[in-house]
């Protein structure tokens, strides 16, 4: 469902050139969930946005179900939807909620409109009551509810989600973790998930790679990642850190390169 | 036991809202020695609040009442805005989460920490280059002449840190101070504050929403919930709290070598809150 094969995103030019993503591959199957996981810095959210068409100056193939995310092809916006990180600033602060979720509607010239957004709204465990509020009067959790509901408004088959739960109270992460796991049953989503937390991804995603300065280190299955026998020392290193505060552990971290 | 470095009692703080008083802290009491004190709790919970009523950083319209808030014998309710100044910064310190939003960007950051230093003149320059060098920048004299922008969020945070420590206080109030951070550099920046509790006997206390984080790096926990300390344990037994939020919290995140496939999602009592 999702082919990326030697993708490179280089940002700046010459001297200053950055290379955020460095020929990473990975596909992912009709149906399954799979994360990104790595530190700020990694390229996992770069290579994310790619997928997403946000990121315009990149080189390789990018594609989800067979069309290139290049060519601002019009049936990408029924393919692929997008969940960011902070539903704070994803919502515009002037918009009801009934305007953010008929608009994608409205550009596709879909009709049946207040049906569909009553529908979408319950999908997410939101009553019709939410319908005319606006982003201010919600909280996070509720943001992030209608975050995911105007991503699913067109019904798409892939959903990108760039650190979905970073931004939440750890109970608000949970509803919304268990929220995505049942839509991903119910609309046989396939997922690309991008977190910094080794957790969630290990909650939510069958397969995952492990990224560090723009490359990916290893793939794994998410057995492997329960069992914490990562084969590289940098993914070692990051689950060691992830287990809380040791002083040994601090005393032996290295930078890898 | 020598009398404890700083004691709370009854700590209330009120914010007047148009919809009548919000309490946001309700009846918090404790005491901290030389040690690493944890308060967690979730957004709401009053945890900030608590840690700033301390250096008494509230906005003007916050009502801050307190049976004893007293540091170090000095009693805090009514000491001078004169005395208080005299507190903040050399005896009691405060970090911030956000560096971004913390440090002065039109300042180069050694002056910054040079100008948090007691004794000013000469001696500044030398100071700040070694609390660089304490905090582990490998390059403390290219660093020094840096502007905030130039560095990255593991090493302002760093800076901050340097800058709170140079004055040598007594007591560092450090509010998420590494929750921006990257997991290693995080146990980095925290095994620094670990030497300087255990070298120097200062008194921590560590703000953070992180449980697994303040269980493995705190002596105490304080977790707090609309205003209030639902229970204190030791740091170490975190993980058998009897509180029904501490376990609904515990219980609520996902863990790397569990296959749940649901997340127990917390139900809260409003009989926690009741007076």
């Amino acid at each position: 469902m999702i082919q990326v094969r030697n993708l490179n995103v280089t940002f700046g030019q010459g001297a200053q050139a950055v290379r955020a993503v460095r020929d990473v591959n990975f596909s992912v199957a009709e149906g399954e969930s799979f994360g990104l996981v790595g530190e700020s810095g990694s390229g996992k959210s770069t290579a994310l946005r790619v997928l997403a068409g946000l990121n315009p100056n990149w080189t390789g193939e990018a594609a989800v179900a067979g069309v290139s995310v290049g060519q601002r092809d019009t049936r990408l916006p029924r393919l692929v939807q997008m969940v960011f990180q902070d539903p704070y600033a994803s919502l515009h602060p002037r918009h009801t909620v009934d305007r953010a979720l008929s608009e994608p509607l409205e550009i596709q010239g879909i009709g049946d409109v207040g049906p569909r957004v009553e529908r979408a709204l319950s999908d997410v465990g939101l009553g019709p009551a939410f319908r005319f509020r606006y982003p201010n009067q919600l909280s996070g959790g509720q943001r992030q509810r209608v975050a995911i509901a105007r991503a699913l408004m067109l019904e798409p088959k892939v959903l990108l989600l760039d650190e979905p739960t970073s931004a939440l109270d750890v109970s608000v992460q949970a509803e919304i973790l268990n929220l995505l796991r049942r839509l991903r049953r119910a609309h046989n989503l396939t997922m690309l998930l991008v977190s910094h937390n080794l957790a969630v991804i290990a909650h939510m995603c069958d397969r995952l790679a492990v990224m560090n300065r723009g490359a990916i280190v290893e793939e794994m299955d998410v057995a492997t990642l329960r069992r914490q026998e990562p084969r590289e020392a940098y993914t070692r290193q990051l689950l060691l850190a992830s287990r809380g505060y040791d002083r040994e552990v601090a005393a032996n971290i290295v930078t890898y390169d | 036991m020598s009398k404890p470095l700083l004691e709370v009692e009854d700590l209330r703080v009120t914010f007047p809202t148009p919809t009548g008083p919000f309490r946001a802290v309700r009846g918090v009491s404790f005491s901290l020695g030389r040690e690493r004190l944890g308060i967690v709790g979730e957004s709401g919970s009053g945890k900030s609040v608590t840690g700033r009523s301390i250096l008494r950083l509230l906005p003007p319209h916050a009502k801050l009442e307190a049976r004893r808030l007293s540091f170090d014998g000095k009693d805090l309710l009514t000491a001078s805005s004169g005395e208080m100044r005299a507190l903040r910064g050399s005896r009691i310190s405060l970090v911030m989460q956000d560096p971004k939003y913390s440090l002065n960007p039109v300042m180069r950051v050694g002056e910054q920490i040079a100008e948090a230093v007691r004794d000013k003149g000469a001696g500044a320059r030398r100071r700040a280059m070694e609390m660089l060098e304490a905090v582990r920048i490998r390059d403390p004299e290219r660093v020094f002449n840096l502007y905030p922008h130039e560095v990255s969020g593991g090493m302002g945070q760093r800076i901050m840190i340097a800058m709170m420590l140079a004055p040598e206080p007594d007591l560092l109030i450090a509010d998420e101070p590494t929750s921006a951070l990257d997991v290693t550099v995080q146990m980095q920046v925290l095994a620094i504050l670990d030497d300087l509790v255990a070298k120097r006997g200062m008194g921590l206390i560590f703000i953070s929403h992180d449980l697994d984080l303040v269980a493995s790096f705190c002596d105490r926990v304080l977790v707090m919930y609309g205003g209030r300390v639902m229970e204190e344990r030791h740091a170490r037994d975190l993980r058998q709290a009897t509180h029904p939020y501490t376990q609904g919290l515990l219980d609520s995140l996902p863990r790397i070598d569990d296959d749940r496939a649901e997340l127990p999602t917390l139900q809260r009592d409003p009989a926690w809150l009741k007076d």
